[in-house]
């Protein structure tokens, strides 16, 4: 006799350990944005070339994790927040699931990497994109140490030792206060 | 030679209908999608140039023309989007036509944007993802063998009022057919048909040597390749070889589908910039700055440049050149390809910067300008997938020498 | 270099997504076609071999409701692909996520027909009607065990045969957690398979420059997993997810285009029960070529850089490229025979056939062979007995 064939319904879940994870780097990595702009006069040249008030934001798709951040003055920024539905948002970069969003934060495909591998979204006016994936890249290389940043970009740059030891220290406090 | 990447996306929609009668068969391929009543898109140099002619007289009176708009500008802007869908709904058409380069069916897509979702607002629909259904048919036919935008799922419209560049990406935007018609490129003139073919080839040495790509994208490039070395040349000497002209409008599409699925890298980014700045035709920029992005990214990728020597030359000059000489002489090609066609041309087709005009013969690109398209060039986004980095020095640098027409000196590349 | 036609269409509307993670990304792709809903189906050997669970997985997070039905069995399509459209109905589906190979992924095809064009049947879709440009989405999911048609425009059940590009999948997402593990035997089949497809539509009637893109590749993909598989090239941990995109993207090569002698041979002799049809396509592979290539029907340079890499072919003088070819394909045999125990036949004696027997093969071309491709069947089988050269 022939079987029925059974239906089911799945809702997949979510996974909130990875969730949480994403939160936190896109979180610090958002405050240390803003950090940078105060503190690295190559990050406070790229957020003057930006239109004023202009807002970009990182993170996950679909509704997962961002951040937000906000030109705000000349030639600094503003960290708002993690609500990408609560204001336009000029540029969007966006990975196009969770696991894209992890690859790149446990630093095993860099931001290239992703973008070779379509993995990642950009949305928005593609000028200004490459302005912030500069103001990415030195962030990165501020936070990570030279092995991990390294992978993350393409160039690792011969800053002076002052530039690099001082502003990071200057630039981990801030994101962690949040100034 | 089978490179595989640890993850690819690979895409080629797009229906290629190529040959030396496909005109003849619009009718049957609008009857396939079901249309009657095209609306032709093209502009005035295409109208110009009596291809339009040629393509009406080919369909015969199998098919009513809704309207031809023969005034696309240059760059695509929302002003003549909006007029073309204007004139598309006043003159109930159900299908588009493009004929003509980038920015025709750029306005097109556009058009078909508005007329399909019955908005005014077609800015609206720009971004990713915002289209979500099957447009009105649209059908592409190119009429230079160079830029292979009838493979690509973007358009770009300008917004003057807004000063913006708004990009619409979509599979929905990829047209219904591309048609390859050796006629269509019959009378093109030596410069543009060296600028054009010089174009196709960087889109296809590109895509093979930058970061995005594929074994497939790989597979388009070296037929691409294969296909404008052996006919290029000969074109350029005997302009009515109606299968060469075939084979480089097929050479062009491969390439499209590679650089569509691959991307592109630096010669790419500076020559965006050098177009927008001095208003260098696109190919002309490639075809000068092609050796360069070759030259500066050796140390990364010189391996897979060396590779397209076969494609290039062929199995004898690429089993007699060692492989540590490949790469160089791959450069030294693409160096002699655009000498020959500056001697085809009398100078028409420069090798260099420096021999660039406007209309009025004036120095298209003065040595102080290169600041300006430093600038330029840091914001354009096909850097990303260059495999070097390049700063405010190194895009400097590679401009000096793309002005002058020296090759680059590699010791002052700096390795990251 | 094949020379390009002065005319030819090209089509295939399948996006590849290859490599690692590549599941997760198929709810952006869905999303972006509008899904809300798909339909996931697996065959059988899908659910024991652990595909399935990954592929369920990369919904996570996507915030999509799937519905789900697995160990579907094959054996009297008709029927099951009646229940599963109303499934689809009923439940509100509105794509099909395909786990499986061979006949399951024809049935998945034959079940997105059914629920895109509303029609039940195969003959009532077909007769008098093109099939629809505007078909559901149809994703596959291939596997390293597989016959080769899978991603093809080719629609098989029973004696009957469709084909169309809108069959085609429009996504397919080789991942290697979801190709599956097969043994040795069925991966070298499988590869068999797709070197026959990439070689074959490589030299087709209908081949273009784009259609050999996808020929090209699958036949180097092939050969390379078929070099590790014979103990040539060192062994890779992803060598099933490279058969699997062998034989995907030997489908898309096929297209909804002719299969050509070598298949219709291969299924012939395969017929008989003492040989797969993969195996016999692979034995006879070289045969027919350089049947072809007698008759002075086969451009020799471009079958030896088909075969082997730029430094090679440049190395082989013009004259015994073709020779290098069909040689290097047997010697290929020989060592999968070799490092096989025999499991692969090196020829059509191998596999226990007799000379009689071999007589008595029917070859019949193949529904949707290419017009006046009659073949001397009975020269190629022959020396594919025996694995004599024929020259």
């Amino acid at each position: 006799m022939r079987m029925e064939l059974v239906y089911r319904e799945i809702s997949p879940g979510r996974s909130y350990l990875k969730r949480a994870y994403l939160s936190i780097n896109l979180w610090f990595m958002g405050r240390a944005i803003q950090a940078a702009a105060r503190v690295d006069d190559q990050v406070r040249r790229e957020f003057r070339s930006l239109p004023d008030k202009f807002t970009f934001a990182l993170g996950i798709m679909p509704e997962g994790p961002h951040f937000i951040v906000q030109k705000s003055g000349v030639d600094s920024a503003r960290y708002i927040g993690r609500c990408i539905d609560a204001q336009p948002v000029d540029l969007k970069m966006e990975f196009k699931h969770l696991e894209a969003g992890m690859l790149t934060f446990t630093f095993r495909e860099n931001t290239p990497v992703a973008t070779a591998r379509d993995r990642l979204v950009v949305d928005g006016e593609v000028a200004y994109a490459c302005s912030v994936v500069r103001i990415l890249d030195i962030v990165q290389i501020y936070l990570l140490p030279k092995l991990v940043a390294r992978l993350a970009v393409k160039r690792y740059p011969r800053w002076p030792l002052g530039r690099k030891l001082i502003n990071r220290t200057r630039i981990y406090w801030r994101s962690l206060i949040g100034y | 030679m089978l490179h595989v990447p640890g993850y690819y996306e690979y895409c080629c929609r797009v229906k290629v209908v190529a040959g030396h009668d496909v005109l003849e068969r619009i009718p049957a391929i609008l009857e396939r999608v079901h249309a009657t009543r095209p609306m032709i898109v093209t502009d005035r140099g295409v109208a110009g140039a009596g291809l339009i002619d040629v393509m009406t007289e080919a369909m015969g009176d199998q098919v009513t023309i809704g309207g031809i708009e023969d005034d696309v500008p240059p760059d695509s802007s929302i002003e003549a989007v909006r007029r073309i869908a204007e004139a598309y709904r006043n003159n109930r058409c159900d299908a588009l036509i493009a004929v003509g380069g980038g920015s025709v069916l750029d306005t097109a897509k556009g058009a078909n944007i508005m007329v399909s979702e019955e908005t005014d607002d077609l800015m609206a629909f720009s971004g990713v993802g915002t289209l979500k259904r099957r447009l009105k048919p649209l059908i592409a036919i190119p009429t230079t063998a160079g830029t292979g935008s009838e493979t690509t799922l973007v358009a770009v419209i300008k917004d003057h009022e807004r000063h913006q560049k708004m990009p619409f990406i979509s599979y929905f935007l990829l047209p219904d057919a591309a048609l390859l018609d050796s006629r269509m490129t019959l009378t093109l003139p030596p410069a543009i048909t060296a600028a054009t073919g010089m174009d196709a080839l960087t889109h296809a040495v590109e895509a093979y040597t930058c970061l995005a790509k594929n074994p497939l994208s790989d597979a388009n490039a070296v037929s691409a390749i294969e296909l404008i070395a052996k006919h290029l040349l000969p074109v350029m000497k005997q302009p009515e070889d109606r299968d060469g002209r075939l084979a480089l409008a097929v050479a062009a599409t491969l390439a499209g589908m590679a650089f569509s699925n691959a991307m592109v890298g630096m010669v790419h980014n500076i020559g965006h910039a050098t177009g927008a700045v001095c208003g260098v035709p696109h190919g002309t920029c490639m075809a000068i700055l092609l050796p360069y992005g070759l030259e500066y990214n050796q140390h990364r990728n010189g391996h897979l440049t060396a590779e397209l020597l076969l494609p290039l030359e062929g199995a004898d000059t690429y089993a007699r050149t060692p492989r540590n000489q490949r790469a160089q002489r791959v450069i030294a090609r693409v160096r002699e390809m655009n000498q020959s066609l500056h001697d085809i041309t009398q100078g028409q087709h420069p090798r260099c910067l420096r021999e660039t005009y406007d209309r009025d013969g004036n120095a298209a690109v003065p040595f102080e300008r290169l600041p300006d398209i430093v600038a330029a060039a840091k914001n354009d986004p096909a850097v990303f997938l260059n495999p070097e980095d390049l700063d405010d020095e190194d895009y400097r640098m590679v401009l000096e020498h793309a002005w002058a027409g020296t090759p680059l000196d590699c010791t002052r590349i700096k390795r990251g | 270099m094949i020379p390009i036609p002065a005319f030819f269409e090209f089509e295939c509307p399948v996006k590849t997504h290859c490599g690692h993670r590549a599941l997760d990304h198929m709810p952006f792709e869905l999303r972006a076609m509008d899904v809300a809903k798909p339909l996931l189906i697996g065959d059988v050997p899908a659910s024991h071999a652990k595909r399935w669970r990954p592929v369920v997985n990369a919904f996570r997070d996507s915030q999509m409701t799937i519905g789900v039905v697995e160990e579907i069995p094959t054996d009297d399509p008709q029927a099951i692909v009646r229940q599963l459209a109303a499934i689809y109905r009923d439940k509100d589906c509105d794509a099909i996520v395909a786990v499986g190979q061979g006949p399951f992924i024809d049935m998945a095809k034959w079940l997105n027909l059914v629920v895109s064009t509303g029609e039940e049947t195969l003959d009532a879709i077909t007769s008098g009607q093109a099939i629809p440009r505007t078909i559901k989405p149809l994703a596959v999911i291939p596997s390293a065990a597989a016959d080769g048609y899978e991603v093809s425009g080719l629609l098989r059940t029973g004696n009957e045969a469709v084909a169309s590009v809108n069959l085609m999948p429009q996504l397919i997402f080789i991942d290697p957690r979801s190709v599956g593990q097969p043994d040795d035997i069925a991966m070298a089949e499988t590869a068999l398979m797709a070197l026959t497809h990439g070689v074959e539509t490589f030299f087709r009637s209908d081949a273009n420059p784009m259609t050999a893109v996808y020929a090209r590749t699958a036949t180097r993909l092939a050969l390379d997993a078929l070099h590790q598989l014979s103990g040539i090239g060192e062994r890779g941990s992803d060598l099933a997810w490279t058969v699997a995109q062998a034989a995907a993207l030997g489908g898309c090569a096929l297209g909804c285009g002719p299969c050509s002698t070598t298949h219709a041979i291969g299924q012939a002799i395969a017929a008989g029960g003492k040989i797969s049809a993969a195996q016999a396509a692979g034995v006879v592979l070289s045969y027919a070529l350089e049947h072809r290539a007698i008759a002075n029907n086969l451009d020799n340079d471009a079958l030896w850089g088909l075969l082997c890499d730029g430094d090679h072919y440049a190395r082989t003088p013009d004259s015994q490229r073709g020779s290098a070819a069909f040689y290097f394909l047997r010697s290929l045999l020989n060592d999968l025979f070799d490092r096989t125990d025999g499991q692969i036949r090196r020829t059509l004696q191998d596999a226990g056939l007799t000379r009689e027997e071999l007589q008595d093969v029917t070859v019949l071309p193949d529904p949707l062979a290419e017009e006046g491709d009659t073949g001397d069947y009975a020269t190629i089988m022959a020396h594919a007995w025996d694995g004599r050269p024929l020259r």
